[in-house]
C-alpha cells in the first residue's frame, strides 16, 4: 500500500460542514407557559457560583492518500483535545481541572502500519467531510469522558455544543453558539428577537433525532436586536419539567457575566470567557502542527 | 544537599552564560539565589552549570489582553501563573561551555555546591563580607585584598544611604578579626581618614545598640563581635589654642593632636601640599612654589619647639613664615633668590595671593610653639584615625597629602610589603579627580599602581566613581557599590554590574553592597552586619581601658606583673 501526504496545508480541508441530518423537528412550546403567553423571562436573582465548563478542540494535522492497485482512499490525521474549567466565582479562581488529548488517523482502509502519534481509526466513509464528521464524533466522545470525570461537584455544568450523548451528567446543559436553523414558529421567534441581554425564552421541548428541553438566552455585549448574542441551551429529556425550568433559570443568571468581549473574541459574546481560555490552553496542548506534519511525512517516507 | 527549583526553559534561549529557569509550582527563586543544573556531554561526561539568579518574573499564561487579569482574578478565565528566573552563569565545571538542556532539572545549590558555584572552594583565605539574600555567608578572596594577586578596594555610593565608610571599616574589621590573614593580622596597620562628622572616632568603643542577633551574625561569620582593639585617634589642634589640645567633641581620652613644626615644614618641603594644583603644568606659579620650598629647606635653621630662624629672623607661627616669604618676594633685591630668575611679577603675585589665603586654613597645623612630635602616624596602634572633619578643604588636602607621602616613603624605605598598611580614604573624587593634577593625586596614583608590591593598600570611597581618576579605579581589584543615583548607575565605570543589578543599586538599602571580585563574573549582593563598634556618641559604650590609660600612662602597671606573682604579704 502506498501512502502520500498531501502537500497542502491541512487546514484547507477543515471547512466542510457536517452532513445535515433529518430536517423534521417536533417542538412543544407549552412546557413553561402556553405558547400564546410567551414572553421574555428575567433571571431570578443570583445563580450558581461554582460552574464547570467543558469544551473540546480539534485540528486536522495532515491529509493523506492511501492507494494500491485497486484504488485510492482519503485519510486524515487529526488531533483533538477536551478539557474542563472549574470556575469558583466566590473564590475568584478558575482552573483547568482536566484535559485529555487524543490523535488518530481516520481512513476507510487500515494502512497496515501505525504512526507513533496517530493510531488507526476505522471509518466507513470515503468523503473527507465524513472523515471530519467522524473525528468530530471522536472529540465529542472525549468531551463526554472528561465531563463525566469532573461534572459531579458543579452546581451547573456547561458543555460546549449539543448535549447529545451526554445527557446523564447532573446539572448539565448543552450550549449552542450558532443557529443553523430555527426551531420555533414565526411568532415565537419574535419573542427571541425581543429578548433583552440576560433574558431567556420560556423552556420548550425539542424532538429531532433525539429529545431534549431547550431555550434561548441573550448574552450582553452585542446589542439586543435580532439574533445577536443569542445562544440556545439544551437540557436532558430525562429531567422533570420543573427541573428543566430551574436549570434554565440558573443559566440565565450564571451565563451572561461569562460572555466574552467583542474586541477579545471574534465569536463574542456567545463564546464564553472560560471557554475561550480553555480553547487556547487545549490548542497549545495539541502540540505544534508543523512539527506533527513533519513527523507524519518522515514516518511515511521511511516506510 | 540540594532542593529542586524547576527546569531550564526552552522558550527562552539557554546559553552557557545565562539561561532561564521555569520555577516549579511548589518552589520559588529569588534574586541572588545560587542555582545549579547538570547535563551530559558526549565524550566529556557530566557538566555542571551553576549561577546566580539575576532576574525573576512571573506572568499569567493564557492571558492575551491586559484586561484579562480581571477576568482571571474574578474566576472567569482559566490562566496559569508561571514564574521564571534568569540565571547568570558563574561557573561551568569542567570548562566545557555548552548550554544547559531545556527541561533539565534545576536545583538550589547549598553547602559545597554553593561554595563551588561562587568559587569559595578555591579561596584558601576567606574574608567574610556578610550574608547573601538567602542568609548564607559570602566571602572575598584575601589574595585580592592583601596584594598577593590584587589589591585596593573602590567603594562607590551616594552619601548617607550607601554606608560606604561603614563598609570600609567592616571590611577592615573582618580582615583583621576573621583569621583570614593569620598571624599577619597582628602587625597589619590601617590608616583611616575621617572626613565627615565624628563617625570614625569611636572605633574602639563597643556599640551598645547591637543585640544578640547581630552578635550571632558576627559569630556565624567566624569572628567575635566587638570594637577595634588598638586605635589611636589623631585630631588637629584647636583653633587659637596654644597648647595643641585636640579639637574633638565626642571623646576626651585616647586622642592626640597632630601638627607639623615649622622646622619639619621647611626641611621636608611640605609647601607644595599647601597648593591643591601645585603640579598642574598649566599654572605658572608652581615654579615659584618649588623655588620657595627649596629656598626654605636651605635657609631655615631649626630652633626650640619646632620654630625656625631664617636669615636670623625667628619664626614661631605659620603666619610669620608667610609674612617672611611675602616680604622676600616683594623685595626687588631678594626676589630673584626666592622666586627664581625670569619670573614675572604677575606670577609672583599669584603665588603670594594663594599663600596668604592659606594662612587662615593651615595656620593651626604648622606650629613653631609646640615640641616636635616625630612621625605624625605612630607605629604603636593598629588603627590610626586621622580626623579631618573640622578642617577646611585646603587643610584636609594638606593633611592627606603629607600623611600619605610620609607613609608611602616609610614603606618605600622599608623595602618589604609586609606588614601591610591599609589606607581608608573617603571623598576620593576630591583628592584624585579625573581632571587635572595635584601632589595628592600623584601620591594616590603611586599607591594605586605601586602600592600593591609595597604593601600599601588603598580602600577608597567616593560618591561617583566616574569622577575619580580612571587609573585608580581600574587598579582596584575589589569593586563595591552601594546605593547609586540613576544617572551615575548608567556610567561605564559600573559596567561590571549586570543589567538587573544596575537597576537594583538605585534602591539598595543601607547595609546592602554589590561586591565585584576578580574571580567571580557576577558581583555578589551582600548584607553586612551592623557595626559592633560605636559610630556615634549615643551608641558608645564605655571607653576601653587602654584609651583611658593614655591620660596617665601608656603602659598598664598591672600588666607588668606576672600571674604567678605571690601576694606580697
Amino acid at each position: 500500500m502506498q501512502i502520500t501526504v498531501d502537500a497542502w496545508d491541512p487546514s484547507f480541508a477543515d471547512n466542510a460542514e457536517s452532513p445535515s441530518r433529518s430536517d423534521s423537528a417536533t417542538v412543544d412550546t407549552e412546557i413553561e407557559t402556553p405558547a400564546k403567553q410567551w414572553a421574555p423571562v428575567d433571571a431570578p436573582g443570583p445563580g450558581p457560583r461554582r460552574l464547570l465548563v467543558v469544551d473540546g478542540v480539534r485540528r486536522i494535522d495532515a491529509r493523506v492518500e492511501l492507494s494500491d492497485e485497486t484504488g485510492r482512499w482519503p485519510g486524515m490525521c487529526v488531533s483533538w483535545a477536551a478539557g474542563a474549567v472549574a470556575c469558583d466565582l466566590d473564590g475568584g479562581a478558575s482552573a483547568v481541572t482536566e484535559t485529555a488529548v487524543e490523535r488518530g488517523l481516520f481512513a476507510p482502509l487500515d494502512p497496515g502500519a501505525e504512526l507513533d502519534h496517530y493510531p488507526y481509526r476505522k471509518t466507513d466513509a470515503a468523503e473527507s467531510a465524513e472523515l471530519i464528521a467522524a473525528s468530530q464524533a471522536a472529540m465529542a466522545a472525549l468531551e463526554a469522558k472528561v465531563a463525566a470525570k469532573v461534572a459531579t461537584h458543579a452546581e451547573l455544568s456547561v458543555l460546549d455544543g449539543t448535549l447529545r450523548g451526554r445527557t446523564r451528567l447532573p446539572n448539565a446543559v448543552g450550549y449552542i453558539k450558532s443557529h443553523h436553523r430555527s426551531y420555533l414558529q414565526a411568532p415565537l421567534n419574535g419573542v427571541v428577537e425581543r429578548l433583552r441581554p440576560g433574558q431567556r425564552t420560556p423552556v420548550f421541548h425539542l424532538m429531532t433525532t433525539w429529545p431534549r428541553y431547550s431555550w434561548y438566552l441573550r448574552l450582553p455585549g452585542a446589542g439586543s436586536r435580532g439574533w445577536a448574542g443569542v445562544a440556545r441551551i439544551e437540557a436532558a429529556d430525562a429531567l422533570s419539567e420543573e427541573a428543566a425550568i430551574a436549570l434554565a433559570d440558573a443559566t440565565a443568571a450564571a451565563l451572561p457575566p461569562l460572555g466574552s468581549a467583542a474586541h477579545k473574541d471574534p465569536r463574542a459574546p456567545q463564546n464564553l470567557t472560560p471557554i475561550a481560555g480553555l480553547e487556547r490552553r487545549l490548542k497549545r496542548k495539541l502540540g505544534d502542527s508543523r512539527l506533527l506534519l513533519r513527523s507524519v511525512r518522515t514516518a511515511y517516507a521511511n516506510r | 544537599m540540594t532542593d529542586s527549583v524547576g527546569r531550564v526553559l526552552g522558550t527562552e534561549d539557554a546559553t552557557p552564560l545565562s539561561f532561564w529557569v521555569g520555577v516549579g509550582p511548589d518552589a520559588y527563586a529569588q534574586l541572588d539565589d545560587v542555582l545549579t543544573t547538570e547535563r551530559e556531554v558526549p565524550g566529556v561526561g557530566t557538566v555542571r552549570v551553576s549561577g546566580v539568579v539575576t532576574a525573576v518574573r512571573s506572568r499569567h499564561e493564557g492571558a492575551q489582553f491586559d484586561s484579562d487579569v480581571f477576568d482571571i482574578a474574578g474566576g472567569l478565565l482559566p490562566a496559569q501563573v508561571q514564574e521564571a528566573a534568569e540565571v547568570t552563569v558563574t561557573r561551568v565545571e569542567p570548562e566545557v561551555f555548552v548550554p544547559p538542556t531545556p527541561g533539565a532539572a534545576v536545583e538550589r545549590a547549598t553547602g559545597a555546591e554553593r561554595d563551588r558555584a561562587l568559587y569559595f572552594d578555591g579561596m584558601e583565605r576567606q574574608v567574610p563580607l556578610g550574608f547573601s539574600r538567602d542568609g548564607q555567608p559570602v566571602f572575598l578572596n584575601a589574595d585580592f585584598l592583601d596584594g598577593t594577586r590584587g589589591a585596593h578596594v573602590s567603594i562607590s555610593g551616594i552619601s548617607g544611604v550607601a554606608t560606604k565608610t561603614s563598609f570600609a571599616t567592616w571590611l577592615l574589621y573582618s580582615l583583621l578579626h576573621s583569621g583570614a590573614i593569620g598571624a599577619e593580622a597582628a602587625n597589619t596597620k590601617a590608616l583611616i581618614f575621617n572626613v565627615k562628622g565624628e563617625d570614625l572616632l569611636l572605633l574602639d568603643h563597643d556599640n551598645t545598640k547591637i543585640d544578640d542577633e547581630i552578635r550571632e551574625s558576627y559569630r556565624r561569620l567566624g569572628m567575635a563581635p566587638g570594637a577595634f582593639k588598638s586605635v589611636e585617634v589623631l585630631a588637629p589642634p584647636r583653633e587659637g589654642d596654644n597648647n595643641g589640645v585636640p579639637d574633638v567633641a565626642c571623646r576626651s581620652t585616647g586622642v592626640d593632636a597632630f601638627y607639623w613644626t615649622l622646622a619639619e615644614f621647611c626641611r621636608d618641603g611640605l609647601l607644595p601640599f599647601v597648593f591643591a594644583d601645585a603640579d598642574d603644568d598649566r599654572q605658572q606659579y608652581t615654579m615659584v612654589v618649588h623655588q620657595v620650598a627649596a629656598r626654605l629647606r636651605k635657609e631655615a635653621r631649626p630652633k626650640d619647639n619646632g620654630a625656625v630662624a631664617v636669615d636670623g629672623q625667628l619664626l614661631t607661627t605659620y603666619r610669620d613664615l608667610v609674612d617672611l616669604i611675602c616680604e622676600r618676594l616683594s623685595d626687588d633685591v631678594t626676589r630673584t633668590e626666592w622666586a627664581g630668575s625670569a619670573i614675572g611679577l604677575g606670577t609672583v603675585n599669584a603665588f603670594i595671593r594663594r599663600l596668604i589665603a592659606s594662612g587662615r586654613d593651615i595656620g593651626r597645623l604648622i606650629r613653631g610653639d609646640l615640641p616636635p612630635k616625630g612621625k605624625v602616624v605612630s607605629s604603636q596602634a593598629q588603627v590610626t584615625v586621622v580626623d579631618l572633619h573640622n578642617l577646611p578643604d585646603r587643610a584636609q588636602r594638606f593633611v592627606v597629602g603629607v600623611v600619605l607621602r610620609g607613609e608611602f616613603e616609610r614603606k618605600e624605605k622599608a623595602g618589604t610589603a609586609r606588614p601591610l598598611q591599609f589606607v581608608v580614604l573617603d571623598e576620593l573624587n576630591k583628592y584624585a579627580p579625573r581632571e587635572g593634577t595635584s601632589p595628592i593625586k600623584d601620591i594616590l596614583l603611586d599607591i594605586a599602581e605601586r602600592g600593591r608590591s609595597m604593601g600599601v593598600i588603598l580602600i577608597g570611597a567616593q560618591q561617583t566613581a566616574s569622577e575619580v581618576e580612571r587609573r585608580i579605579a581600574s587598579n582596584s581589584a575589589v569593586r563595591v557599590v552601594g546605593r547609586l543615583d540613576s544617572a551615575e548607575a548608567t556610567r561605564p565605570e559600573y559596567g561590571f554590574l549586570t543589567q538587573a543589578q544596575r537597576q537594583r543599586v538605585l534602591m539598595a538599602k543601607p547595609g546592602t553592597m554589590f561586591v565585584g571580585q576578580p574571580e567571580l563574573p557576577v558581583p555578589l549582593v551582600v548584607n553586612f552586619p551592623f557595626p559592633a563598634w560605636a559610630t556615634r556618641p549615643a551608641e558608645a559604650g564605655s571607653a576601653p581601658s587602654t584609651s583611658a590609660r593614655s591620660v596617665t600612662a601608656k603602659v598598664d602597671p598591672f600588666e607588668l606583673a606576672d600571674d604567678d606573682d605571690d601576694i606580697p604579704f
